[in-house]
């Protein structure tokens, strides 16, 4: 016996709801920024949940960048509302940034101080008591997998290591919420794992994120939310099965040790893996493979840009 | 006064600046040449024993000697001031920004101010160290005689302010400029007008006063006020008393010649009008203080005038590293 998915809806309605969104920690209205004639973010909204790791995706040029200055208190929105932890970035500037880590795109990196001499200098930048230093900066280091490295220049570390030395940076004054420019931008394999598992540390520690790259691959795995930009436009903001199900579902590709082979449309996860369970127990036919496609950040930014959402 | 000792901006320059090899050769450096320059002149105006520095008693010699010695030193002083601080600072904010080190400090809880005063503060800590280091050099001519304690304070006071408002014109123009060369060049070229462009300036209006036919040309002295090498000759000696002539006698140390040429502001055309006579029925010549800016020296019309726009330089500093911006800077 095989299975359809029109057969799925019913087995979802005794599962538990999905649990309510948490409050957003930065909501984002109609926000606009125009250089002279020129748009570089137009009339978006999104919000980002507190909690989560949220991926602001697009290519060069999308306004990601433009976007993160204006919600870091570096720029002045031409309009719009934007509220951070309850806080407006151009009213209260000081507030925001209390609560707020920023790592830009540049890492920003005096290289002729040491990694200790480097977060003293934020530390007092961020005019933090100087008794807690010690324990801060050990803290720091460690946290960023640079505890060995307290008295090298910074000048001398690799790019993989100055990066983690920018995400110390930004995480002196133990902000809830961080801004990541394209933290994995120039480095290698091995350094984006490093950095996507210490990203997935910092969320369980309860720090919201917000990453903005244009390199899908390596949001896929962490971010819980994200919003596609291009050309300055928001196209869709969710999380990844709310952005499938609104493209009209993804497909599992299934094949049988018989040499069949069926495509199933889904429309989120746990449909995919009611799908597996019921194939797997109920079908007569046994399962070789189960190959979700069309599921990845790839596949549903290359849909909505090809104008399937807006 | 926490904006400056705990200020970080500062304590991090400091530490780039100051603890670096490269101090300890500029310091040594500047003493040896410095003092490589005193000894040859001094030996040359005092031909070893025997004085040979014109005539007059051997008292008023020797007193000449170190006036002159005290100018010279002040002279290589502005001079180490014009050279050194438009470069140190010119690069301070642009160079923040080719580093992309800007972005990391607006984030923090320093105000733009915390930022400006600590980059002022650092381009001034190490010109003032090679300054401090130049005062036995100082104390060396006021041992010779011919000028007193207090001349020999206000002398260096004239630098350091020079040294000050250099500092906030030219963080100015590295935070108006977003590459450091350009602020370089902006920075020196400020420096070019103020120093050479004002007295050509100044020159100008000496020839238009002599073609109108004008006895005793008068130029403007605002046109020199923004000068710090005028002010800083204005303060280390008396304006030259010219005889019934009008020729000064005494022009032998570089700023001694910058008072002469700043004679029309002194004696309103360069020519004095004796007030009366001494006992010995020599003339007596009007007090410096008459001159045309109501009774004022001309170094307090700059002090003035380099007090102002210093401020409104910083201001214009502030404001251009504050965030949110506008546009991105």
């Amino acid at each position: 016996m095989s299975i359809g998915t029109e057969e799925l809806p019913g087995a979802f309605s005794e599962m538990p709801a999905a649990p309510s969104r948490p409050e957003p920690i930065v909501s984002v209205r109609g926000l606009v920024k125009t250089y002279g004639k020129f748009v570089a973010v137009n009339n978006i909204d999104f919000d980002i949940p507190a909690g989560s790791i949220f991926g602001l995706i697009g290519p060069n040029g999308a306004g990601k960048s433009t976007t993160f200055s204006v919600i870091a208190s570096l720029l002045k929105p031409t309009s719009g509302r934007i509220s951070v932890a309850g806080f407006d970035p151009t009213a209260q500037p000081r507030d925001v940034r209390k609560v707020l880590g920023y790592m830009p795109d540049q890492l920003g990196i005096y290289g002729s101080l040491t990694a200790e001499e480097y977060l003293r200098f934020f530390a007092a930048a961020y005019k933090l008591p100087r008794s807690e230093w010690p324990d801060l900066i050990d803290g720091l280091l460690e946290l960023v997998g640079l505890g060995g490295k307290r008295k090298v220049d910074v000048d001398t570390m690799s790019r993989g290591m100055k990066q983690r030395m920018s995400l110390a940076r930004a995480l002196v004054h133990d902000p809830q919420l961080l801004l990541l420019d394209e933290p994995a931008s120039g480095l290698d394999p091995r350094a984006r794992i490093d950095l996507r598992e210490l990203l997935l540390q910092l969320s369980e520690m309860g720090k919201t994120i917000v990453i903005s790259s244009h390199i899908l691959a390596e949001l896929e795995t962490v971010c819980s939310d994200v919003a596609i930009l291009e050309g300055g436009e928001l196209l869709v903001s969710g999380t990844p099965d709310d952005i499938a199900t609104r493209l009209g579902g993804r497909s599992v590709a299934v094949s049988f040790t018989n040499g069949e082979t069926e495509e199933f449309p889904v429309q989120n996860e746990r449909e995919q893996s009611e799908l597996l369970r019921r194939l797997v127990l109920e079908d007569e036919r046994e399962v070789l493979s189960f190959v979700p496609g069309g599921t990845g950040l790839e596949d549903l930014f290359m849909q909505i840009t090809e104008g399937g959402v807006r | 006064m926490s904006m400056l000792f705990n200020n970080p901006v500062l304590l991090r320059e400091m530490r780039e600046r100051v603890t670096g090899r490269r101090t300890m050769v500029m310091l040594t450096l500047w003493l040896l040449i410095l003092s490589v320059t005193v000894a040859i002149y001094y030996s040359s105006q005092t031909g070893g024993f025997g004085l040979n520095n014109g005539g007059g008693s051997p008292v008023t010699q020797i007193a000449r000697v170190g006036q002159n010695l005290y100018e010279l030193v002040l002279f290589f002083m502005i001079g180490l001031v014009l050279f050194l601080v438009p470069g140190f600072t010119a690069a301070s904010i642009a160079g923040e920004r080719e580093r992309q080190t800007l972005l990391p400090l607006q984030v923090t809880m320093l105000r733009p101010v915390d930022i400006i005063v600590g980059k002022v503060a650092a381009s001034l800590a190490f010109t003032v160290l090679l300054l401090i280091a130049t005062l036995p050099l100082l104390a060396f001519a006021f041992l010779i005689g011919g000028i007193t304690i207090s001349e020999v304070f206000s002398g260096l006071a004239m630098v350091v302010f020079s040294a000050f408002t250099l500092a906030c014109l030219t963080v100015a123009c590295s935070a108006l400029v977003k590459r450091v060369q350009g602020a370089i060049v902006l920075a020196y070229g400020l420096v070019l007008v103020m120093v050479v462009g004002s007295f050509v300036a100044f020159g100008l209006a000496y020839a238009i006063d002599q073609s109108r036919g004008w006895d005793r040309p008068n130029p403007p002295v605002a046109i020199l006020a923004i000068n710090p090498l005028a002010a800083v000759a204005d303060v280390s000696g008396e304006p030259p008393t010219p005889d019934w002539f009008g020729f000064n006698n005494n022009v032998d140390t570089p700023l001694a010649v910058i008072r002469e040429v700043m004679r029309p502001i002194n004696f309103n055309g360069g020519f004095a009008e004796p007030v009366g006579f001494d006992e010995f029925g020599n003339p007596i010549f009007p007090d410096n203080a008459a001159v045309e800016s109501g009774g004022m020296r001309f170094w307090m019309l700059h002090v003035a005038v380099m007090s102002v726009l210093s401020l409104l330089s910083l201001f214009v500093a502030a404001r251009r590293v504050r965030t949110p911006a506008k546009t991105e800077r």
